[in-house]
């Protein structure tokens, strides 16, 4: 089936607003930088859109965006950082490679169990996930707006996101039992 | 490998605390090991599922504070930074936190209350196979029961119950039956070639393809082998069968062995036990077509009767700059006339794409906004100070962030931006001299119910009123639905050249980005409306909610 350019445009952007949750983690995990994140997926779909007429209907166009958005990637780290302040090429490659295109990021009923399981955190632990994920501070300025040191706040953050992954996996399982 | 170790460098590297010395040693760990390539991408998915919680809860506790407005019937304002609370009377700010990169802020900031990530359009290009089993072809008079979802002229039927209070609705059987069904009914569409009358009454039409065509009810099952027959069942549940022409075999009880075949003018009905007690066909007791075509046009004829006082009303009032009643005058007509009297004569709109269709009623002319380039390009120069915008829409979805009413494209101070939300809001802004936003989000009207239906929408901002602040209150089938003082600093809203049904800006098109345009959200330049649009204003004036209450009336549809 041939359509036209109009509305193939159409049809590949509707995908990559279909794959959009699991584009953004994909790029948060490289980048790192909450804030060069939206750059970096506005600057994929400006790719995307452009390039269009190269994606064919019914290939795979997670490969396909996945591949501009790991070039996106690299040009926005070597822009924003200096050289032995990022991830090499080679790591973000294997790890490119490695990423699985099933394997799922965050789906509705994860995320239903994550806020609640954020909820029954210890507060103090509640505080640091929420000036963390909600309000995009880094650990130094969380340290400053919640009287620790920054050693103190790195694992606080590791230490709620493991007792987080337990939770979530508990409930699920629960729930499917 | 340390498995602890590495687990501690996954989360440095996360946070974005990592020493030179680390990474290194992390790197080395990624490249030579599958495990460490594996459990990276297990706690990177958390955290990326964490950073959605983040930001959902950013937009869900604003959305929390537009609810707590809409229970209260004064006008509330509502602080979200940087402003005082004073006491009782809370004052709204701005939506603010991006003046420190003024450069980078976009008219997609609007977006920022509902920017939860998952977002996905509602109708995507590939749609499942339709399970549609008859259309909706004319519903003059009808009135739903409460709870049940009213259905439009052009509505696809899946099989599911219509509960009709009054009125009558004609249904167009896939297989080529047509049904006319009168008010009040509990009807069941079963499939394509048969259906389930619990109560009401209905003339059915079966042409030759159609032959087979079933209907049951409570106690018997009547199966057309060709033209039109009458059906009722009563309160009691006891069924009357009344053939006008053909054939119609009639099962009581649904017992196959008591099945009887009656012809032209002849009539049952059920009697306790499973009897049959003939009788004499009534024609004239089921409505049929011709009637029904017939209340249609009255209808109608009425209804615009009604509706031209109010745009007369429209039309005359010096406050009015822009008005466009959307009765073409041919079929090619590519341009609206801008009917103000008041108005600019060269305000007129250009369309682009848009098919003309049914308004409100069969007479009324509309626009379809269908397509992404269907569009119409208006210029309204001039600053306001007060105005109020109407339009009444018939929304069919909602894919979009943002899907527009009126979009400007400026990126000046004093671009205005009028909009439902994905959600359903009423969403409306001024880019003010900070390159920030004056907006306001209605509570949400449009539901998965009400596509589909027309509704009239009003904003009405009041500028300046005092000590710097605005005032902007959203209105929905005449009645208010929200309404909010913010503070300044604001700008004089300047419509200027702005699209209705769509926006100007594209991504790939370098003057965009030289005018200042930097989406948070890709995709989120789309915002073509999917509907139709049969009446639009902009008066340079307030709109009371006396005014608005009028038009309302002399424009609803029902």
């Amino acid at each position: 089936m041939h359509l036209d350019p109009q509305a193939h445009l159409f049809h590949v952007q509707s995908l990559y607003v279909q794959h959009l949750p699991a584009l953004r983690g994909f790029v948060l995990s490289l980048v790192t930088d909450f804030t060069l994140v939206d750059d970096v997926v506005q600057e994929t779909f400006i790719v995307v859109t452009k390039k269009a007429d190269e994606f064919q209907s019914g290939s795979n166009f997670r490969a396909w965006a996945w591949t501009i958005a790991r070039f996106k990637v690299l040009q926005a780290l070597e822009r924003a950082r200096k050289i032995n302040d990022r991830l090499s090429l080679e790591a973000i490659e294997a790890l490119c490679a490695h990423e699985e295109a099933e394997s799922d990021w965050g789906t509705e009923q994860q995320l239903g169990h994550l806020a609640g399981c954020v909820e029954a955190l210890a507060p103090r632990a509640r505080q640091a996930v929420t000036l963390r994920y909600e309000q995009a501070h880094k650990p130094p300025e969380i340290a400053k707006i919640m009287g620790w040191s920054v050693d103190a706040v790195n694992v606080a953050l590791s230490r709620a996101r493991k007792v987080l992954r337990k939770c979530v996996e508990q409930r699920i399982s629960l729930q499917g039992a | 490998m340390d498995s602890e170790h590495f687990q501690t460098l996954i989360h440095k590297h996360l946070d974005d605390v990592m020493s030179a010395e680390e990474r290194a040693e992390f790197e080395q760990m990624l490249l030579t090991s599958p495990q460490a390539r594996t459990e990276f991408w297990k706690v990177a998915k958390q955290h990326a599922a964490l950073r959605t919680w983040g930001e959902s809860r950013n937009g869900q506790q604003r959305g929390t504070a537009s609810q707590r407005h809409q229970s209260r019937p004064t006008r509330v304002m509502w602080a979200l930074t940087g402003v005082a609370a004073l006491a009782a009377v809370l004052v709204l700010s701005l939506i603010s936190g991006w003046g420190d990169k003024p450069a980078t802020v976009s008219p997609s900031e609007l977006s920022q209350e509902d920017t939860s990530e998952e977002y996905q359009p509602e109708n995507m290009p590939a749609e499942p196979p339709s399970r549609s089993v008859a259309v909706m072809r004319a519903t003059p008079d009808v009135k739903w029961n409460a709870g049940s979802t009213a259905l439009a002229v052009g509505d696809s039927l899946q099989p599911g119950w219509l509960h009709l209070q009054s009125g009558v609705v004609q249904l167009e059987f896939a297989l080529g039956a047509r049904v006319v069904l009168e008010g009040p009914a509990e009807f069941q569409l079963v499939s394509s070639g048969e259906a389930f009358l619990k109560s009401g009454k209905l003339r059915a039409f079966v042409p030759e393809p159609a032959q087979g065509f079933r209907i049951n009810s409570p106690d018997c099952l009547v199966v057309d082998y060709g033209t039109e027959f009458g059906f009722s069942v009563g309160g009691t549940g006891a069924s009357e069968v009344h053939v006008f022409k053909g054939k119609v075999e009639v099962q009581p009880d649904h017992d196959m062995s008591r099945k009887q075949m009656l012809t032209g003018d002849q009539a049952v009905k059920m009697a306790t036990g499973g009897q049959l007690v003939a009788m004499s066909a009534n024609s004239a007791s089921f409505i049929n077509e011709d009637e029904l075509g017939r209340r249609r046009h009255e209808n109608s004829r009425t209804a615009m009767e009604r509706w031209r006082t109010g745009s007369d009303w429209l039309r005359q009032h010096r406050d009015t700059a822009l008005y466009y009643d959307f009765q073409k005058t041919h079929e090619w007509s590519r341009t609206l006339v801008n009917q103000a009297v008041h108005g600019l004569p060269e305000a007129e709109a250009t369309v682009v794409g848009c098919d003309w269709v049914n308004g409100r009623w069969p007479d009324k002319g509309a626009l379809e906004f269908k397509r992404p380039g269907d569009r119409l390009r208006v210029s309204l120069p001039g600053k306001l100070m007060d105005f109020s915008l109407i339009a009444w829409v018939r929304v069919d979805s909602l894919p979009w962030l943002q899907n527009s009413l009126i979009m400007g494209d400026s990126f000046q101070p004093g671009e205005t931006h009028w909009f439902l939300s994905r959600e359903g809001n009423i969403g409306f802004g001024v880019r003010n001299v900070r390159n920030q936003w004056t907006s306001y989000k209605s509570p949400p009207i449009i539901t998965p119910e009400t596509r589909g239906s027309w509704v009239m929408l009003v904003t009405v901002y009041r500028g300046y009123e005092v000590n710097g602040t605005v005032n902007i209150t959203h209105y929905v089938n005449g009645h208010t639905i929200g309404s909010i003082i913010q503070t300044g600093p604001h700008t004089l809203p300047d419509l200027g050249t702005f699209e209705i049904g769509n926006w100007a800006v594209k991504p790939d098109e370098p003057i965009w980005v030289q005018r200042g345009y930097k989406s948070r959200n890709p995709a989120d330049h789309v915002r073509c409306l999917k509907g139709r649009i049969d009446e639009f204003a902009v008066m340079r004036g307030l709109l009371s909610d006396a005014d608005v209450a009028r038009l309302w009336e002399s424009g609803r549809t029902e």
